[in-house]
């Protein structure tokens, strides 16, 4: 069955040593032993039979938290299909993904609530699914990636030898560990090897500093944003970070500045990391060299394969072959991944070191907080305002490396940028809402009456 | 610099370090920061806890001093006020 063999292997990992640290959450003051995290799964495992059949899927929406943890390992010994989602989603996204996966319920982090979800058991997910990753589809809907057990296991060993990663390793967990970097280098290290989890939620610069310091974290799978806030920030005290020995970068691209910024402050270079929910890992900046130009993501994982497909001038869409490719995508099935190989979104090339540089994107998408927003589910809302013609939505950098939504709407007299936004609010998470709304008699178009980009 | 110069500055801060599309004048002291009203998220919070230690040499230790210094302009500008007299008494 799906996922025994993770819950196995913890398993064996606490009769050996049920008294080694598996999670420390710093900001809800809890330390949890392997015995400890043995027992929330038994308590767990309850509300996981409750939720769903045998073979059927848990939708849990938490926060970081040991709970979260907790459920995963639980779905996985009585044979159920985990799926974490963020907390930034919204209801109505969760309830809608829920019921096309035919979930009878779904588990929140308040009080275990067990969400009714009129699930019906439709869409057949494959019996060897270890974990559902919820990514989104090519018009924005949610769309959950069926990852099996042996590509599961064969992604977090990609990531385990390329990274060089350790049982005495210590993971600090600041993203979100529904999203499929952290799933893979935290909740699937601590699975396999046992390295344990230090949740931290709050991220003040000056604070995580401090737990970075004093917490023994050795290794922490970060974001550009963070590593850009916390050499930045000139709160006094030492520069240094303790024991740690690896900073991961991934979920948008991590410029040089950036990077440089931290390795002078820090004397520690952030090596990027790039991945696809479909897929897991993909390559790895393995050598952490200083002039490693903008748009390098280093070379492939131990495992991985990658080529160019509809290469023209050396520049094509990139293609990865894998053990750890996804089984497949529902509801929605996804044309871009076929048996062990993933035809990613991301344009590159390949240099004469076998390193991958991104250089564009053949789809069209916006990365916000780390989830793919497509740019045609926003204005398809916005187009239901009352008096709004015509709209477009763009990226528009927020920082060096953060990018945010613009939308430019022509709309009648009299409509306003509050009507527009309560429109975003009443259907849209947070994180789709645009930043930035201009409103304009009507767009620019070219004399050919297509879009004008650049007068936008 | 006085408590009306820190406002002042703030909001500065706030606008262009946000890039927000209003004027600084527009930004009510008295009114919550994030969370409501200017349609601020996490990133945003974090972005101006950097910017105003930058520039008031300030340090934020945790998410509930932030909170609470966060909360309005005159929040923030008592709380500046307050670290800058701290240090140099």
């Amino acid at each position: 069955m799906a996922g025994e063999g993770f819950h196995a292997g913890f398993e064996d990992l606490r009769r050996r040593d049920g008294g080694a640290l598996a999670v420390l959450d710093i900001d809800g003051g809890a330390l949890l032993t392997r015995d400890d995290l043995a027992r929330r799964i038994d308590h767990a495992a309850a509300v996981v039979r409750d939720v769903a059949p045998a073979g059927g899927v848990v939708p849990a929406w938490f926060g970081n938290s040991a709970e979260l943890l907790a459920i995963v390992f639980a779905s996985w010994r009585e044979g159920r299909i985990p799926m974490p989602i963020d907390r930034e989603r919204s209801e109505a996204e969760v309830a809608a993904i829920s019921r096309s996966l035919g979930a009878r319920g779904v588990v929140c982090d308040t009080s275990w609530t067990v969400r009714p979800s009129e699930g019906n058991s439709a869409t057949a997910i494959p019996r060897d699914t270890a974990v559902l990753k919820l990514t989104s589809g090519s018009t924005g809907e949610p769309r959950a990636v069926a990852v099996s057990e042996s590509a599961l296991s064969h992604g977090v060993a990609q990531i385990v030898s390329t990274m060089g990663l350790r049982a005495e390793d210590r993971n600090l967990v600041t993203l979100p560990l529904a999203h499929s970097y952290a799933f893979d280098n935290v909740i699937g290290v601590l699975a396999t090897l046992g390295a344990p989890a230090v949740l931290l939620g709050d991220l003040i610069p000056r604070r995580l500093r401090a737990v970075l310091a004093d917490s023994g974290i050795t290794v922490w799978p970060a974001v550009p944003l963070l590593l850009d806030v916390l050499s930045r920030s000139s709160a006094r005290g030492a520069a240094a970070l303790g024991a740690l020995r690896l900073v991961v970068s991934a979920g948008a691209p991590l410029p040089a500045t950036v990077r440089e910024a931290f390795a002078k402050r820090f004397g520690l270079r952030p090596r990027t990391f790039y991945g696809a929910t479909e897929c897991g890992g993909i390559t790895f900046d393995r050598v952490g060299e200083a002039d490693l130009p903008d748009g390098c993501v280093g070379t492939p994982l131990d495992g991985v394969r990658v080529d160019l497909v509809d290469e023209n001038e050396g520049v094509g869409r990139v293609r990865v072959r894998s053990a750890s490719v996804a089984t497949g995508t529902f509801p929605v099935a996804s044309p871009e991944i076929s048996e062990a190989s993933l035809l990613t979104a991301d344009l590159g090339r390949l240099d004469a070191a076998g390193r991958l540089h991104l250089v564009g994107r053949a789809v069209d998408f916006v990365k916000i907080h780390g989830h793919r927003v497509h740019p045609g589910e926003i204005e398809a809302v916005i187009r239901r305002v009352p008096g709004v013609r015509d709209v477009v939505v763009v990226a528009q950098a927020r920082s060096d490396v953060v990018e945010g939504l613009r939308a430019v709407v022509a709309a009648a007299p009299g409509v306003d940028r509050e009507e527009i936004l309560r429109g975003c609010e009443a259907s849209l998470p947070s994180y789709k809402i645009p930043r930035s709304i201009e409103l304009r008699d009507e767009l620019p178009r070219t004399s050919r009456g297509k879009l004008d980009r650049s007068r936008l | 610099m006085d408590r009306i110069q820190i406002a002042k500055r703030a909001k500065e801060l706030l606008v262009e370090g946000l890039r927000l599309e209003i004027s600084p004048d527009e930004i009510v002291d008295s009114e919550p920061i994030f969370g409501e009203g200017l349609g601020l998220d996490s990133i945003d919070a974090l972005e101006f806890v950097v910017l105003i230690e930058e520039q008031f040499g300030v340090a934020i230790p945790d998410e509930n001093a932030a909170r609470k210094a966060f909360a309005s302009i005159d929040a923030l500008a008592d709380f500046i006020q307050s670290e800058r007299q701290a240090a140099a008494g």
